[in-house]
């Protein structure tokens, strides 16, 4: 064995180790969502299973509000997606193309509230909705939502659009077209990429949520998976059976978007390919 | 379809980190319907801003703009019917070559089968029918600028614009695509505007041309003119490669003769070229590369030493130096035999030389005339031009 | 003009709210009582004179600086290793990932799971494998509370430590380890001489920004231990969030969050001042 075999052996030795602790809780968490109630409260438990039961994402759907919950959490992340990817992209493009006075300190502004503790924003937000009559909505935690995810969003189209070169609208124009046909026509596809992370970044931040959810929503039925989740723990005629089943669904978004979206966050994170 | 244009005081300012900047600068001309007309110049001389100001891309601070008497200042550029070659290409990537070159014709919501129509023969004229479907990415700089100039043909607009089109190409395709935009003008008899710092190109294909320095147009004429009787120093050291040479020259009086003297040369004058001299002391003289031809050392107008000897071909380029460290470049058939060390006379037609003013530039003298009365003591002039003279 | 809706949602969800709290602290404020009457420095001298209000700040600090530490660990671990080429990079990179991208609500729940002292999968191993005689309490126990917590927060986000390192790592000129090689050095050599100054400025910007948002946590904390056990892990967002919605006082809680900005300002100003990283957080291309 060279000297350099061993290294790499090692290398992927302690890969692996570290892998496991990587993946071991999602795996775990896989494993008991498909373990059937009888069997979970007869410890201990298997660490390879050989059998597995659909059980508990049946009762998930039958014996439980989580589809409520689920719907809530998708009218709210769509609602917050798309007034992010409108707003954001509008900003970007107008940060790119003109100069405007005060446009440091929003750039800066923008910084700022990204940098801003969340739960020092859902103090007044609470106040403030309480008394206009969101709170307890899909309004006011989409309004929410957006406080938080939009400042991001609207670097990463400023990003985005500063790679598109103006004559290319400039050629638009020339042809005939409006300042908005050309934006639409020509800029967009070019700034895709952009378009498509900050729907990414939008949803995620919407459907993770659980801070702006559990203290703006209090109305059972109004609530997010993550904060019906969070409820689930405490009764006790739900079991971490269930609790693990319910995990594993809401994580599928994410994981979806991990797999087939991988290219576009890598290029932001700059690891380019 | 062809469109004069008048540009009337038009001038710009830009404001950049709290100083302004006069780029274009009280630039009136007219430019006839149907002209090839360039606007040349060195980096930063104005000439990108009026073309952009021209198309509507930057509005104008002063003035104003008429495509045939019609006041367009203030329009959009979208209603302006103009079409514009950018400099960096600008084809839309994500559209079709069919696509693009068909793109104003769709904003103007033509049917799709005159589009049709009309990309298919704006493609066969610059010979891109076989790329129609490709994307631009697919394509060679060269076949995208014809892209490029199919989508500004295809609608027949009243003026076209090309902004230093050839700059992204190489040296051999930028004389290809020479010819073909000039057969272009040929063919569609649309008034052109161009715009490029390559002398070259102002030269070759215009019908006029502008000549711009600092925001303003120092010279507006046809190409021979702006060559033969340029209106500054700069003017006719930009045009004409390789560029003309400048050589310092004395005014003195020589026996109550006024004499002009510098670089080994004595050249007496006439009554009205010194009266146009006047009381200056100093003046440049220039006199092409093109103009000077060799003779043996001791004839002509000076002599020299060969530093230099490039061959070009048929002609050769060489550096000559002169007696006071000057020295002066030419182009023509040159003896193989002379070598460089080897020391030669210069002469140049009197007609050939020209006089610059020494501070502003401007040009004072297109040629020397010959001088009244031959002085024994004056000029060393070239035999034969004494032939006849008393 | 196009940045009009970008601004008009900054200005009605952000700003607004933050000037609001901002102005808050200094008034009695309360879910009881409406009015808003001028309280001067009243809520902010209360706060100080509370042993909780230093408790949880010293817990705060705890969390964060324990976080931080476990995350740029995690990260130079993972970032260094997935640096060479190895098989299944890209879907080891990929699960990297996943712990970033899963909700705080499922990170807290499958944690409670596994360390759970009763059902826990991770004590049942521990047992069978005699490291530990009793079950360990983890989130249940007085001192083990906190750590057990900063391992969840380092699982979650170690993986963004580990994205940046790695893309940082993978912009460092290769030739630089050869010269160092060249000269003789070693592969700890390498790792003190040529990696690390380069990967300087991305483990501080990792350090700010994970820090900030550490500092900030309340979601995860609450999920899993709501403060306690008997207020173990009791930092200051769980305490600010107690004096606002079990006390349901307002003027108070946001007191307490205007202090919380202020250490993050405070923090926010030596690290640019004496760190200047604002290379990697360039926008302008």
């Amino acid at each position: 064995m060279t000297y350099d075999f061993a290294k790499r052996w090692m290398r992927m030795v302690t890969l692996l180790v570290g892998m496991t602790f990587v993946a071991f809780p999602l795996y775990w968490m896989f494993m008991t969502a498909l373990t059937p109630r009888s069997e979970l409260f007869k410890p201990p438990y298997q660490l390879l299973r050989t059998s597995y039961s659909l059980q508990n994402i049946e009762e998930l759907f039958s014996a439980t509000q989580f589809l409520t919950f689920m719907t809530n959490s998708l009218i709210v992340a769509f609602g917050a997606v798309v007034i992010n990817v409108i707003a954001a992209t509008l900003a970007g493009y107008a940060l790119s193309r003109f100069n405007f006075r005060f446009k440091n300190l929003f750039v800066a502004s923008t910084l700022w509230t990204y940098m801003f503790p969340p739960i020092l924003l859902v103090i007044p937000l609470y106040i403030i909705f309480s008394a206009i009559g969101f709170r307890n909505t899909y309004t006011g935690l989409i309004l929410a939502h957006v406080s938080i995810s939009l400042p991001l969003n609207i670097w990463i189209m400023w990003q985005y659009f500063q790679i598109v070169p103006v004559s290319l609208e400039e050629a638009a124009w020339t042809s005939g077209a409006s300042r908005l046909r050309a934006l639409w026509e020509v800029c967009l596809p070019s700034a895709l990429p952009g378009i498509i992370s900050t729907a990414i970044f939008a949803f995620a931040l919407s459907w993770n949520d659980f801070s702006f959810a559990f203290i703006l929503q209090t109305d059972t039925s109004m609530y997010t998976l993550p904060v019906g989740l969070a409820t689930f723990v405490e009764q006790s005629a739900i079991h971490w059976g269930l609790i693990m089943a319910s995990s594993l669904l809401v994580s599928i978004p994410t994981f979806g978007l991990v797999i087939f979206l991988q290219r576009y966050l890598m290029q932001g994170f700059g690891l380019g390919r | 379809m062809a469109v004069s244009l008048k540009l009337e005081n038009l001038t710009k300012t830009f404001s950049q980190g709290g100083r302004e900047i006069l780029a274009v600068d009280d630039l009136s001309l007219e430019i006839g319907a149907g002209e090839f007309f360039t606007f040349v110049g060195p980096s930063g001389c104005g000439k990108t801003t009026t073309l952009r100001m021209i198309v509507g891309l930057e509005a104008a601070s002063h003035g104003h703009i008429f495509f045939d008497d019609e006041d367009v200042t203030h329009v959009p550029t979208q209603k302006r019917d103009i079409a514009m070659v950018f400099q960096d290409i600008a084809l839309f990537p994500y559209m079709s070559v069919r696509q693009n070159i068909g793109y104003a014709l769709k904003v103007a919501k033509v049917a799709q089968r005159e589009i049709d129509r009309r990309v298919e023969e704006a493609a066969d004229l610059l010979s891109i029918s076989d790329k129609l479907d490709m994307k631009p990415a697919q394509l060679s700089g060269g076949q995208q600028q014809r892209v490029a100039i199919g989508r500004a043909i295809v609608k027949e607009p009243k003026v076209l614009l090309l902004d230093e089109p050839l700059s992204a190409l190489d040296a051999r395709l930028r004389v290809e695509m020479r010819s073909e935009i000039l057969s272009l003008h040929r063919r569609i008899a649309a008034t052109i505007i161009y715009v490029t710092h390559d002398q070259v190109e102002a030269m070759t294909m215009s019908t006029r041309l502008a000549v711009m320095e600092q925001g303003r147009a120092i010279q507006v004429d046809r190409p021979r003119a702006v060559f033969s009787r340029p209106a500054t120093e700069n003017v006719a050291t930009f045009i004409g490669t390789p560029a003309m040479n400048i050589l310092e020259a004395r005014l003195v009086a020589h026996k109550e003769k006024p004499v002009l003297t510098g670089a080994g040369l004595n050249l007496g004058l006439s009554r009205e070229d010194a009266a146009t001299l006047d009381t200056l002391q100093r003046v440049s003289l220039g006199i092409r590369p093109q103009a000077i031809r060799l003779v043996p050392a001791g004839e002509g107008l000076t002599t020299g030493t060969i530093r230099l000897r490039e061959p070009l071909g048929l002609e050769d380029e060489c550096l000559i130096a002169l007696s006071d460290d000057s020295s002066v470049r030419l182009v023509g058939r040159v003896p193989e035999t002379l070598a460089e060390g080897t020391s030669v006379g210069i002469t140049v037609d009197r007609g050939d030389i020209y006089v610059f003013h020494p501070d502003r530039g401007k040009t004072l003298l297109w040629g020397l005339q010959e001088p009244r009365r031959q002085s024994k003591t004056a000029a060393i002039k070239p035999a034969s031009r004494t032939k006849g003279r008393a | 003009m196009a940045i009009g809706p970008a601004l008009i949602l900054l200005v009605a969800t952000a700003y607004l709210p933050i000037a609001f709290a901002l102005t808050l602290g200094f008034f009695h404020r309360t879910a009881f009582d409406p009015r808003m009457t001028w309280a001067g420095l009243a809520n902010f001298s209360w706060l100080l004179h509370q042993p909780d209000l230093w408790a949880a700040l010293w817990r705060s600090m705890v969390f964060t600086i324990g976080s931080v530490v476990f995350q740029i660990a995690f990260g130079l671990f993972f970032g260094l290793l997935l640096n060479k080429a190895i098989l299944g990079r890209g879907l080891m990179r990929s699960l990297v990932i996943l712990p970033y991208m899963l909700p705080t609500i499922v990170i807290g729940l499958v944690f409670n799971w596994i360390l759970n002292p009763e059902f826990g999968v991770v004590n049942q191993i521990l047992l069978q494998l005699s490291i530990v005689s009793r079950p360990a309490p983890f989130f249940g126990g007085l001192h083990t509370a906190m750590p057990s917590m900063i391992l969840v927060t380092g699982w979650q986000y170690g993986s963004f430590a580990a994205l940046l390192i790695l893309a940082r790592l993978q912009s460092i000129n290769p030739r630089l380890y050869e010269a160092a090689r060249t000269c003789g050095a070693g592969t700890w050599r390498c790792f003190w001489d040529v990696t690390l100054p380069n990967l300087r400025s991305t483990l501080l910007l990792i350090a700010f920004l994970r820090g900030i948002w550490m500092f900030n946590k309340f979601d995860l904390i609450w999920i899993i231990t709501q403060g306690g056990p008997l207020k173990a892990t009791e930092t200051l967002p769980i305490y600010v969030y107690r004096i606002a919605f079990e006390d349901f006082n307002f003027g108070r809680a946001s007191a307490a969050c205007l202090l919380m900005f202020a250490i993050l300002l405070a923090v926010s100003v030596v690290y640019f001042r004496y760190f200047s990283p604002t290379k990697e957080i360039e926008v302008g291309r």
